[in-house]
């Protein structure tokens, strides 16, 4: 072995991270043996405290501290909106735009038969209860402009219709394959002003 | 559109290399395995962003170094523009197009286009439908960018489609009452099929657009070198009959338009379903097509002589070219690799006064014997000797293979 066990075993668990190869795990794991010893641990606790703290909320399905999470006990938000979208990271992007007002719904991926990914394997199923009081009378769906995102749209449309609840997409004219994080502000703030029925 | 400079990188036989072309007939003169058709490789890429042989990044690095860059000016009727396609071993390609990096190879297309010919382009016509899909796709990506996007999407649906086929998708409470056999999932397939049918009518509609006005140019080219012989006829044939029968494309009208094609797809789709859901495979749709060549009324890969089969691709080749200047106002680049051995001195002719007088061309050959009486004043001519290019040049001992 050519690092001390402690060394190579934090190597090893950098090099589990998504894109990060080898070579780069190594330069992290020799920086963190130079790094103060209170920058290591309150490295160590920042990513303790994201498994011990963070969890899904139980009505959007978002990660949060607080469970029902901030947007969804938020009053000054408005009930009767609902936007769908694949990621927490999509949501975040939504956010962002500072244009969109309501509540969320996070499905936790897009439907995908080549990753065996159907419509169980997503949080579709708790959509729908969610519908059920009324209150909600138009829901955007926000997926990806990827095939795999209006696969999902569709197939979520299709099951949200029969209520008789409004349904939009956003518009697309993103860059298309690419992720709804990706997208600057404006772009989305606009797609999402350009929504149409679906 | 003119390529005023080239400069290539450690790109296969060529260690560092500059070449200012001619802005019309350009004659690159070698024996053979000297560098010529790399040189036409590289010229593509910068097209294309990928080699025309078909070659990985990788085999285009010069052996024994560790990447390489092609880069070059294109004068266009809007401005210059600089392109590179720069390749490290291991590493993604970069491609940058006036300096800036671009996020998607896709984003090269468009600034240099270009029309290959070379002696394997007889597949065209003696070769499988794939061939000609391939030869239409690339024609119409390289002017349209919503083209090649609804590609790129038509092909992720696809395997996606067949993925669902052959495995039926998870069991989804929802539609667990609509299922055809034991296992597929209709709900589930009914989302692919709309953006089979909505994707595959777009890409249907441009081909068959394209096709027509193939069908006019490259006529008119081939009634030339025939001097009205024969008559070549070209038909876009679409994957969409009963059990995916290919059918003809109707000529333009109501039924031709999109709208229309999508529901004629949509409802031959359904009729299919069982034989699909029995293959595990999408039996309909533009990955299937064809397109006919014709030539007396006579199909040209079943009928036509070695000749007429060369003659047809080359009257295949003119009409892209015309085709593409149709579309952006400006004659792509013709590169003729090779294809002067195998042509009559007639069709050579025919050739270059038909494409030279108009497009900046660059045609490989070993012998200036290649070139027609009366060509060789007006090319440029370079000598490419062992991964070295030099203007005009010695004259070349004429003993290289053909
Ligand atoms: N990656 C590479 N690195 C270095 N040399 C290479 C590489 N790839 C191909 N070559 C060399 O390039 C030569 C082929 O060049 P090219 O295909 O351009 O020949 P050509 O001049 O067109 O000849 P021909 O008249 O036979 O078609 C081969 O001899 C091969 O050794
Ligand atoms: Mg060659
Ligand atoms: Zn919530």
């Amino acid at each position: 072995m050519l690092y001390a066990e402690p060394i190579a075993r934090l190597i090893g668990e950098f090099s589990r991270l998504p894109g990060i190869g080898p070579k780069t795990a190594q330069r992290l794991a020799l920086h963190v043996v130079r790094m103060p010893r209170e920058q290591a641990q309150s490295l160590a606790e920042a990513l303790v405290a994201v498994k011990d703290r963070i969890i899904h909320c139980s009505i959007c399905g978002n990660i949060t501290e607080n469970d029902p999470c901030r947007i969804c006990t938020d009053p000054g938000r408005d009930p009767a909106i609902l936007c769908v979208v694949e990621e927490p990271k999509d949501l975040v992007a939504m956010e962002k735009t500072r244009e969109f007002r309501g509540h969320y719904h996070v499905l936790g991926g897009a439907i995908s038969p080549m990753e065996g990914i159907g419509p169980d394997d997503l949080r579709l199923k708790e959509l729908l209860p969610r519908l059920a009081s009324g209150e909600v009378k138009e829901v955007v769906l926000a997926t990806g402009p990827d095939v795999e995102g209006e696969a999902t749209a569709l197939y979520a449309a299709r099951l949200i219709k029969p209520l008789g609840i409004r349904v939009t997409r956003i518009a697309h004219g993103l860059p298309v394959g690419g992720d709804l994080d990706y997208v600057d502000e404006v772009t989305l703030a606009r797609a999402l002003e350009g929504r149409r029925e679906i | 559109m003119q390529l005023e400079a080239l400069r290539l990188v450690n790109f296969r036989n060529y260690s560092e290399q500059e070449v200012a072309p001619g802005s019309r007939l350009n004659l690159l003169l070698g024996q053979n395995a000297q560098g010529k058709s790399n040189l036409l490789e590289a010229v593509y890429l910068l097209a294309t962003g990928r080699s025309y042989r078909g070659a990985a990044d990788a085999e285009m690095v010069r052996w024994g170094a560790a990447g390489f860059a092609v880069r070059g000016r294109v004068q266009r009727a809007y401005g210059e523009v600089l392109l590179e396609v720069a390749y490290q071993v291991d590493q993604r390609k970069r491609v940058r197009v006036n300096g800036t990096d671009v996020r998607r190879l896709s984003e090269l297309f468009g600034y240099l286009t270009a029309v290959i010919f070379s002696p394997e382009d007889l597949q065209l016509v003696k070769g499988g439908p794939a061939h000609r899909r391939r030869f239409l796709d690339l024609e119409l990506a390289q002017i349209d960018p919503a083209y090649r996007q609804d590609l790129i999407d038509y092909q992720q649906v696809l395997v996606q489609r067949n993925n669902l086929l052959r495995e039926g998708g998870a069991v989804s409470a929802a539609s667990a009452s609509r299922r055809l056999g034991p296992r597929l999932d209709l709900g589930q397939l009914e989302v692919w099929d709309e953006q089979l049918v909505t994707l595959g009518a777009r890409l249907h509609a441009k081909r068959a657009r394209a096709v027509r006005a193939l069908s006019r140019l490259a006529a008119e080219a081939h009634r030339r070198i025939t001097a009205g012989r024969e008559t070549l006829r070209l038909a876009y044939l679409a994957a969409a009959g009963p059990g995916g029968r290919r059918v003809e494309a109707e000529g333009e009208g109501a039924e031709s338009t999109p709208e229309a094609f999508r529901r004629r797809l949509a409802e031959e789709l359904e009729r299919v379903r069982p034989l699909e859901a029995r293959r595990g495979m999408t039996l309909l749709g533009p990955h299937r097509d064809d397109l006919l060549l014709a030539i007396d009324g006579a199909e040209a890969r079943s009928f036509a002589s070695q000749g007429q089969q060369r003659t047809a691709a080359l009257a295949l080749k003119l009409g892209e070219l015309e085709f593409m200047r149709e579309e952006t106002g400006e004659y792509p680049l013709l590169l003729l690799d090779d294809v002067m051995s195998e042509l009559d001195s007639g069709r050579r002719r025919f050739l270059l006064e038909a494409a030279g007088e108009r497009a900046q061309v660059f045609v490989t050959a070993t012998s200036r014997r290649a070139l027609p009486a009366g060509q060789e004043e007006r090319a440029q001519v370079f000598t490419v000797e062992q991964g070295k290019i030099a203007p005009g040049g010695e004259p070349l001992s004429e003993a290289g293979t053909v």
